[in-house]
């Protein structure tokens, strides 16, 4: 026998290493691998797992994509200004009315252009130098000569179009000298002009203003402090926008969650513990989240190409613009990835994960539902104090208005799962279809309703945003003071007040509209100023040469004749007494007495015989920089008959002339212009003044009261809103259909099961139509609850009282419902590929 | 059952007994095909023959699932198809059940030839003769355990009140009426499994079709669900074809049905 002292001599009875003390794991050093090995598990299990991956990746790139493009919208809007301020001129000079230069060899007269094709809007600049060497826009190589033109890349094409080529041409009738480079465009397919103008025309725009001169293009408006309005506008846009998104993404990275809670499960038999299979499973969540951002990326890269293909509501972008913002782009390639792995940590709180096979879920807890309703209670009485006007809204209440808006949206789709489960609980009865869809929905109805919340979201804010529209529309619109099916357009001539006569016939000729009047008109001030010390403002008073048939249409009188005179009033004023008697008739010699300065603060003041007037338009003097004392005048003549304004006409208190009764040079320095009644009725109507008008003056404006004076960003938000909610319910739609296939690919055993007991396939695409249907419906109700509630809240900002127009809450529901349906639909071809017996194969 | 149910609802039973009390051609008075031909020529295997097979041949992409397999079940009968696995068992019995259509070869059931109906007539066929318990259930997870039992009885036109109530009864048979408001994700293996024959049982059917029953249960619970399927269709005659590799479990059958590579070969009964 022997005997060994040393312990390492004794012969080994047990394996190397046996009896030694399991490594202690370290949860911060393993993470890493065991992120890893979720990576790898997300990609195993051959096609269908990278198909699973695949529809991850496409639904979270989808998200990935669309924030890519939001983080480009700053670059975006700041190219679209900053070539938009390269051509702009109109704060070149004060106030306008007089050029404030002197005609020079580098000086320019300029004023706007506008015509509106079938429903497209052309705008552009008439141009006439005054020397050789005058400032060239942005884009151009020269300024257009007489009679050209220089034209945008769109122009051109829809110049040589032959649907609207023929009817352009009448419009602009000039010699196409150039085309507008990129840089003197916002857009690529923006529809632009620089006309030169013709010799012999004048630049008077409707204001009367004789255009205006500059010596350089590029002065961009001075710096204003965005209203508060618009700041409310873009906060709700933006928040409406992004928010469906964010909400669709978190739904895309949950695709595939009980394929992978089976894994799970394994890896629990194998000896992992609970938080090492929730690191796993937050490696797969990551998977998909870093495969989305490079679908994502990819996807931003190839729309971005074809960007410029596209024209949303006039609206059109270059490639080049499209650039995402670094620092977002940072910010959003990080925060995907996170939000994934967060999400699916979140969601597994819920899952038990055992060995052997087994996933139980915890039991369902009855949800509740008052902390569901703190968010949007918290939200709207943050915006209720708020108030939003012209006066910019200081960092606080910005924030305030972000939050209270976010709060507010958020809680739709806090809200829905209570909704949904509250009513869905209480179903049951109805055919197969029904029991299987309304059963699914008690089970689970979680899945569905991520995607139905993000097109809650956006419903309940289209539906907020629109009411805040509806009212600023209305505001800015002038009444259509019962006229019914009229609509009142406006022809301002570039002529004299002796042109009125071509621009009678072209109307006539045209048969444009039941109604017009055709008319010189202008404005009159007195030579003698009000009150004491002639220190005062003059009289001013409108006056109106028209033929006496027009004249007779025009006011109540029986007779008239070439040389009569008349001073008018509205009948309103005629028939009441006191200050709204018939308006005072002063003569020359009560123009200083302060009594007749207090009347004419208050009210018109008529001019009586022998009281001396000039005409106040520049008219052409102007043009050569002359001083206003050129002004054509005229000594009011005794006989003037007093009228009463017929209603319903354009309303002139002041004095209303046949030509005869005026000097030649009086009426050649008035306006030619007219009032047409259209048929709203009649397509392209206003279409058919305009090319009426423009055979007699192409660059006469012509536009009607019903079109909404507005501040251009106030448009550019609005065109922003419909173009981002249309492609936003598109994407969500995509997300629903991802989400609907995935969820059937889950279930196909369970769906070939059911083949196999000869369920119709009827039943099976009514069942999947009936579980998507019904959180539709029970969503948009709640949208639309919120989405009037949170209108009505802004509203309330601008102090205005909510206006609810159903006609577009149900436009936006119904587009919301169609999307939902279509989706459903487009979900039944795999519904049908996958109702068959391969689900039962073991193999 | 109330006199709104179906017709054929009320047939099934019927047509049950007389096919154990008197064995007749399984063609006979089943349908205008086999009105003036030679029955002969019909029938596979003897007379009797309730659903027969012949010269079966399917394929799945390369793998040869059935090679020319064949073989009978009489009304009544419980035959257990075996065989190692992969060897083409589950696959013939879904030809057999008119789950898959094969390549090749015919299928006869009552006189009609299964194999060249259309999907919507295996479809109705499903519904109204033909049960099926899977390995593992399979129920549908939102219904409950009596919804999931009723469900075939509602595909068939069975209202649903009369289907609950016969849902529930069946699920008293088994000794499972205590889970009957619970979901399958509730239950154990064992009552899933009951619930399974529950409601292959429900409708009353002629042929029940059994992939592996007991593949996922114990062998305790694997014989309380043997027993309480083979005499619930003893009861009402309906006819078990039954896929197992289990010896034990091919002990309850009257026949067994040996599958290799495809082919068949009838063993002892």
């Amino acid at each position: 026998m022997t005997i060994h002292s040393d312990p390492a001599m004794l012969p080994r009875t047990n394996p190397p290493g046996a009896g030694r003390r399991p490594r202690r794991r370290h949860p911060v050093r393993d993470a890493p691998a065991q992120l890893l090995l979720g990576f790898r598990l997300a990609l195993a299990g051959g096609p269908t797992a990278w198909l699973r991956a695949a529809m991850t990746g496409l639904g979270v790139g989808l998200g990935v994509a669309l924030l890519l493009a939001a983080a480009s919208t700053p670059a975006l809007l700041d190219a679209r200004a900053d070539r938009r301020d390269a051509r702009s001129w109109l704060w070149a000079t004060g106030d306008g009315q007089t050029s404030a230069l002197r005609p020079a060899d580098a000086t320019v007269l300029i004023r706007t252009y506008s015509t509106t094709v079938r429903g497209k809007d052309i705008g552009g600049v008439v141009l006439r130098p005054d020397g050789a060497h005058p400032p060239i826009p942005p884009g151009l190589a020269a300024v257009p000569g007489p009679g050209q033109m220089a034209v945008s890349p769109a122009l051109a094409r829809l110049l040589d179009s032959r649907a609207d080529g023929p009817r352009l041409a009448t419009r602009l009738p000039y010699q196409r000298a150039a085309t507008i480079g990129p840089q003197g465009l916002t857009g690529p397919n923006e529809l632009f002009v620089y006309i030169g103008a013709p010799g012999g025309s004048s630049l008077r725009d409707t204001s009367g203003a004789m255009g205006r001169r500059i010596d350089h293009f590029g002065v961009p408006p001075r710096g204003q402090p965005m209203p508060a309005l618009l700041t409310m506008l873009i906060v709700v846009l933006v928040v409406v926008l992004l928010l469906p998104v964010g909400a669709f993404t978190a739904g895309a990275v949950r695709f595939g969650a009980e394929a992978r809670d089976r894994q799970l499960a394994a890896l629990r038999l194998l000896g992992a513990d609970l938080p090492m299979a929730r690191r796993i499973a937050a490696g797969g969540a990551l998977a998909g989240a870093l495969a989305g951002c490079a679908v994502g990326a990819a996807l931003f890269a190839a729309g971005r190409q074809l960007v410029e293909r596209v024209t949303l509501f006039d609206v059109s972008m270059f490639a080049q613009d499209v650039r995402p913002d670094p620092t977002l782009t940072v910010v959003v390639l990080a925060a995907v990835p996170a939000s994934a792995v967060l999400i699916t940590l979140f969601s597994l709180r819920r899952v038990m994960i055992e060995p052997l096979g087994v996933v139980r879920r915890a039991a369902r807890t009855r949800r509740r539902l008052w902390w569901r309703c703190v968010l949007p209670v918290v939200g709207v009485l943050l915006l209720l104090p708020l108030h939003a006007g012209y006066v910019p809204f200081s960092g606080r209440e910005q924030a305030q208005l972000t939050v209270g808006v976010l709060a507010t949206l958020v809680g739709v789709t806090v809200l829905l799962p209570w909704v949904v489960d509250a009513v869905v609980r209480r179903l049951g009865a109805g055919p197969a279809s029904w029991q299987l869809a309304v059963r699914r929905l008690q089970l689970d109805s979680a899945t569905t309703m991520r995607a139905v919340a993000a097109i809650s979201v956006a419903v309940a804010g289209a539906i907020a945003l629109q009411m805040v529209f509806s009212v600023a529309e209305d505001a800015s619109t002038r009444p259509l003071d019962g006229r019914g099916d009229l609509a009142r357009a406006m022809v301002g001539g570039t002529g004299g007040g002796d042109d009125v006569t071509a621009l009678r016939g072209a109307l006539a000729r045209g048969q444009v509209g039941p109604r017009t009047w055709a008319l010189a008109e202008g404005t009159l001030r007195s030579v003698d100023r009000l009150g004491a010390d002639q220190a005062g403002e003059p009289l001013r008073i409108a006056l109106v040469v028209a033929d006496c048939p027009t004249l007779l249409r025009l006011a109540e009188t029986a007779t008239c004749q070439d040389g009569d005179l008349f001073l008018a009033t509205p009948a309103e004023e005629q028939a009441g007494g006191g200050m709204r008697g018939p308006a005072p008739v002063v003569g020359p010699d009560q123009l200083a007495s302060p009594e007749t300065a207090r009347l004419a603060a208050a009210r018109t003041v008529l001019p009586g015989p022998g009281v001396r007037m000039r005409v106040e338009d520049p008219g052409a003097y102007a043009a050569d920089g002359g001083e206003a004392t050129a002004m054509p005048g005229w000594t009011m003549a005794a006989g003037a008959i007093s009228v009463t304004l017929r209603t319903d006409t354009p309303a002139f208190v002041g004095i209303l002339a046949t030509p005869a009764a005026v000097p030649a040079d009086v009426l050649a320095a008035l306006r030619p212009d007219a009032y047409v009644d259209l048929d709203r009725r009649a397509p392209g109507s206003l279409d058919t003044l305009r090319d009426a008008v423009a055979m007699v003056d192409p660059l006469a404006t012509v536009s009607t009261y019903d079109r909404v004076a507005v501040d251009p960003r106030f448009a550019q938000i609005r065109t922003s809103m419909y173009g981002g909610i249309v492609v936003m319910l598109g994407v969500v739609g995509a997300s629903l259909l991802v989400t609907m296939v995935e969820q059937l690919r889950e279930r196909r055993r369970v769906l070939a099961v059911l083949v196999a007991f000869g369920t119709r396939r009827r039943t099976l695409a009514a069942s999947v139509l009936w579980q998507a249907a019904l959180p539709m419906a029970l969503g948009v109700a709640l949208a639309i609850g919120v989405g009037v509630g949170l209108g009505a809240a802004l509203l309330r900002m601008v102090g205005q009282s909510p206006a609810i127009d159903w006609a577009n809450i149900g436009a936006v529901s119904a587009t919301a419902a169609a999307v939902a349906l279509a989706t459903t639909a487009a979900s039944l071809p795999a519904l049908y590929r996958l109702m068959c017996a391969d689900g039962l194969r073991m193999e | 059952m109330t006199a709104s149910e179906p017709a054929h609802a009320r047939v099934a039973p019927a047509v049950a007994v007389a096919a154990v009390a008197a064995p007749v051609p399984a063609t006979a008075g089943s349908g205008p095909a086999a009105a003036g031909r030679d029955r002969s020529a019909d029938q596979v295997g003897p007379p009797g023959t309730l659903l027969s097979a012949v010269e079966l041949r399917k394929r799945f992409g390369e793998t040869t699932a059935l090679d020319g397999a064949s073989m009978h079940v009489d009304a009544g009968e419980i035959v257990a198809l075996m065989g190692p696995s992969g060897s083409g068992k589950s696959t013939l019995l879904h030809c057999l059940a008119g789950i898959v259509r094969p390549d090749a070869g015919e299928i006869h059931y009552g006189g009609h030839r299964l194999s060249g109906m259309s999907e919507a007539g295996r479809s109705a066929l499903r519904r109204g003769e033909f049960g099926f318990v899977f390995q593992f259930g399979q129920l549908v997870p939102e219904l409950t355990c009596a919804e999931n039992v009723a469900l075939p009885l509602r595909l068939s036109g069975v209202r649903r009140r009369a289907a609950q109530a016969r849902a529930v009864a069946a699920l008293a048979r088994l000794g499972v009426d205590d889970v009957a408001r619970k979901r399958p994700g509730e239950v154990s293996g064992g009552q899933s499994q009951r619930v399974a024959v529950a409601r292959a049982l429900a409708t009353e059917p002629r042929v029940i079709f059994a992939d592996e029953p007991t593949g996922a249960l114990d062998s305790l619970n694997g014989e309380q669900v043997m027993r309480l399927l083979t005499q619930a269709a003893r009861e009402t005659s309906a006819a078990v074809v039954l896929v197992t590799h289990d010896a034990r479990v091919a002990a309850y059958s009257d026949r067994e049905v040996v599958v290799r590579d495809g082919r068949t070969r009838t063993g002892p009964a």
